[in-house]
């Protein structure tokens, strides 16, 4: 438990502990100013929460459920609730973010978004809210990312977005995001760079943690309502980590353990892994102090994920702090493991989940042995795995 | 006193700007940046040196690509300070590192030690100052001690963006020279020059005495002469240098030839008519 956490961080520049802050080309650094001090006035304006609250109640589909997983409480040995953000429009939680974040540019006066998308979920939630909100939306998507995931770039295009591949570094998830601050540069004046986790210069990592609490609060409401108290843990898989930070934000001050997947690829030992908090070092990137997985050098390694959603060699700021804080748990989950989860979940409950999900599913598996019958354990299905159709095709075949 | 004070007092003695070409440290080879330095050492007045970074987010693609090729041959923070500390015995004049926080942060891998490292290492090798492209004056407390304490300077960035609150901020901070962006973008070299560019040159010019060194997108003689008459102190070209690189790498002497009429055509440009 970290009692008297709220309302410490981030500080007044944008520092969570040693990590975030503000490392950005001067260029950037009004228009930094100008989101920050947007954000702290209409964020609490009522009338920008009431739009907010009808867009995601009547448009998004809020609030998703908590599902009581009977069938895998009973194969796992202890209460397994998911929360179904794989049921937002979208199938993902990332509309929470685009919606808030787009309405906050609309205020702004902006007229563009410019944003970077990895498994394409982001992207499309930008697209999405473009759409809604009538703004003009940009993509940036990595030639890799394009290729496994080229159901979310149809619905990004057919969502009237442009959608711009990214050839340059490993082509994933990192270099979408280079080349999303590169266009922003150059068109600063007109856009809002639409964040997609809790990653960048301050204040994305703050603005996109308070649109995406929105999970956390519900899940809080709904455990209190369905099973009488809070649960014993909240599992969530970490990307850039807005899913996890938008579900654990609310319990960090509560008995409640924390626990986040990172994806192990082929193994942590294997040097293919997407694991910044166990096994990377403090370092810059994309705007702020974190975790990274980089060279002796300082240059930023490549990552490696089944999942292109966990394929970032860096993560949210305020989890390294977390984690450093003993706060957060982190788990090493393998692409094998979150396909095996992914198998699971579809065949015992009948859902499909993203595989970036699978990762939170299979630590949640893992976690559930050290858990009696009566405890509970909240996982976050942070997506659905339509997107994900060609690659589990290609990893697991059905006879005719 | 630091070569880079000395260097701009001099040029205005001559009534000249300063022409400051920008190479990245081992493209193609460290060879061939070695003799490009020797080719054009009459004609630059300071040299500004990259060592490459894995995520240059404020480069375009030519820059990138110089990187890129950087790395193809070896380059990284160890070899470019070998490096640097070759070019110091062809030139007196003033060395500026150009690079990316993380490179100096994990200097020899330690986040802990890598600032002070970084330092040491730059006045091993007679280095005078570093531009830091990612790291705005609001974070850069801690380097600029470091800076302080060895008599080495943190350039700062100023951009058409720039507020005046900013702009009175950099100035508390700011030695030897302001690097003025002359546009909205990325680097990279363009055939015009923005409008951008005087308007932002006049602005940052009322206010201090510090020289001014303009930088992203010039390429040509002309540009040059506007920027000087619009009352700058320094001329700063990189892109359109590594475009030479890369159009020529695979004849080297013609490569170096190439550069060295491009360099003492822009240097000409830079004396007050
Ligand atoms: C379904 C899903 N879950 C999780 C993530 C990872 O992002 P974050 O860690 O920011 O939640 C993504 C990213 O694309 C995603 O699509």
């Amino acid at each position: 438990m970290a009692k008297s956490y709220y309302g410490k961080y981030p500080d007044e520049r944008g520092k969570y502990g040693k990590y975030g802050g503000r490392y950005a080309p001067e260029i950037l650094m009004p228009a930094l100013e100008e989101l920050d001090a947007a954000f702290a006035k209409f964020y609490p304006q009522q009338r920008f929460k009431t739009e907010l609250k009808q867009l995601l109640k009547d448009f998004a589909g809020r609030p998703t459920p908590l599902y009581f997983a009977g069938n895998l409480s009973k194969r796992w040995g202890c209460n397994i609730y998911l929360k179904r953000e794989d049921l937002l429009h979208g199938g993902a939680h990332k509309l929470n973010n685009t919606l808030g974040q787009g309405l906050l540019a609309k205020y702004m006066g902006k007229t563009k978004l410019v944003t970077e998308t990895g498994a394409g979920q982001h992207g499309y939630g930008t697209a999405i809210a473009g759409a809604q909100l009538g703004l003009e939306v940009k993509v940036f998507m990595g030639d890799e990312d394009i290729k496994r995931q080229h159901y979310n770039v149809y619905r990004i295009q057919l969502s009237g977005a442009q959608l711009v591949p990214v050839h340059s570094g490993s082509r994933t998830l990192k270099d979408a995001i280079n080349e999303g601050m590169r266009y922003w540069i150059s068109h600063v004046e007109d856009t809002h760079y639409l964040m997609g986790s809790v990653v960048g210069p301050h204040p994305y990592p703050m603005i996109v943690r308070e649109f995406q609490r929105i999970i956390g609060k519900e899940i809080k409401q709904q455990i209190v309502e369905q099973a009488g108290r809070l649960p014993n843990g909240i599992v969530a898989c970490i990307g850039g980590g807005s899913n996890a930070m938008g579900a654990m934000y609310d319990f960090i001050e509560d008995d409640v353990a924390l626990y986040g997947a990172e994806a192990a690829g082929e193994g942590g030992d294997t040097g293919k892994h997407s694991l910044p908090l166990t096994r990377g070092r403090l370092g810059v990137l994309h705007g702020a102090a974190t975790y990274l997985l980089q060279d002796d050098f300082g240059n930023i390694k490549e990552s490696h994920s089944v999942s292109a959603g966990l394929d970032y060699p860096g993560v949210g700021p305020e989890h390294a702090l977390l984690k450093d804080l003993g706060r957060l748990q982190v788990g090493e989950i393998t692409d094998q493991e979150a396909l095996d989860a992914c198998v699971e979940l579809s065949r015992v409950e009948g859902i499909i989940p993203a595989l970036e999900s699978s990762h939170a599913l299979a630590y949640g598996k893992r976690i559930a042995q050290n858990y009696h019958p009566e405890d509970i354990l909240v996982i976050n299905v942070s997506g659905n795995g339509g997107k994900d159709l060609d690659i589990l095709q290609k990893r697991l075949r059905f006879d005719l | 006193m630091n070569r880079i004070d000395l260097s701009f007092q001099n040029l205005k003695k001559r009534g000249e700007a300063a022409f400051i070409p920008f190479l990245v440290l081992g493209d193609p080879a460290t060879n061939h940046t070695l003799e490009i330095v020797k080719a054009i050492e009459p004609y630059f007045d300071l040299l500004e040196v990259g060592i490459p970074f894995s995520d240059p987010l404020a480069d375009g693609p030519t820059i990138q690509e110089g990187y890129q090729r950087a790395f193809a041959s070896g380059m990284n923070s160890d070899k470019a300070f070998e490096l640097m500390a070759q070019i110091r015995q062809i030139t007196s004049k003033p060395l500026i590192i150009l690079t990316y926080f993380n490179v100096i942060l994990n200097r020899h891998g330690n986040p802990a030690t890598g600032i002070q490292d970084f330092f040491n290492d730059m006045d091993k090798a007679g280095v005078d100052g570093v531009i830091i492209a990612d790291l705005p004056v609001e974070e850069a407390t801690d380097v600029w001690k470091y800076a302080q304490t060895l008599g080495k300077y943190i350039i700062f960035l100023v951009a058409p963006t720039t507020t005046p609150q900013r702009l009175a901020k950099i100035h508390q901070y700011a030695q030897g020279y302001l690097y003025v962006i002359s546009r909205l973008g990325v680097t990279g070299a363009q055939a015009q020059l923005s409008d951008l560019t005087i308007e932002t040159i006049k602005r940052v010019q009322a206010k201090e005495k510090i020289p001014l060194a303009v930088g992203f997108g010039i390429s040509a003689p002309d540009h040059v002469r506007a920027i000087v008459k619009a009352g700058a102190d320094g001329v700063i070209v990189g892109s359109a240098i590594v475009d030479l690189i890369k159009t020529h790498q695979a004849n080297p002497s013609e490569m170096v030839r190439h550069v060295e009429d491009y360099a003492k055509k822009m240097k000409e440009a830079t004396r007050r008519e």
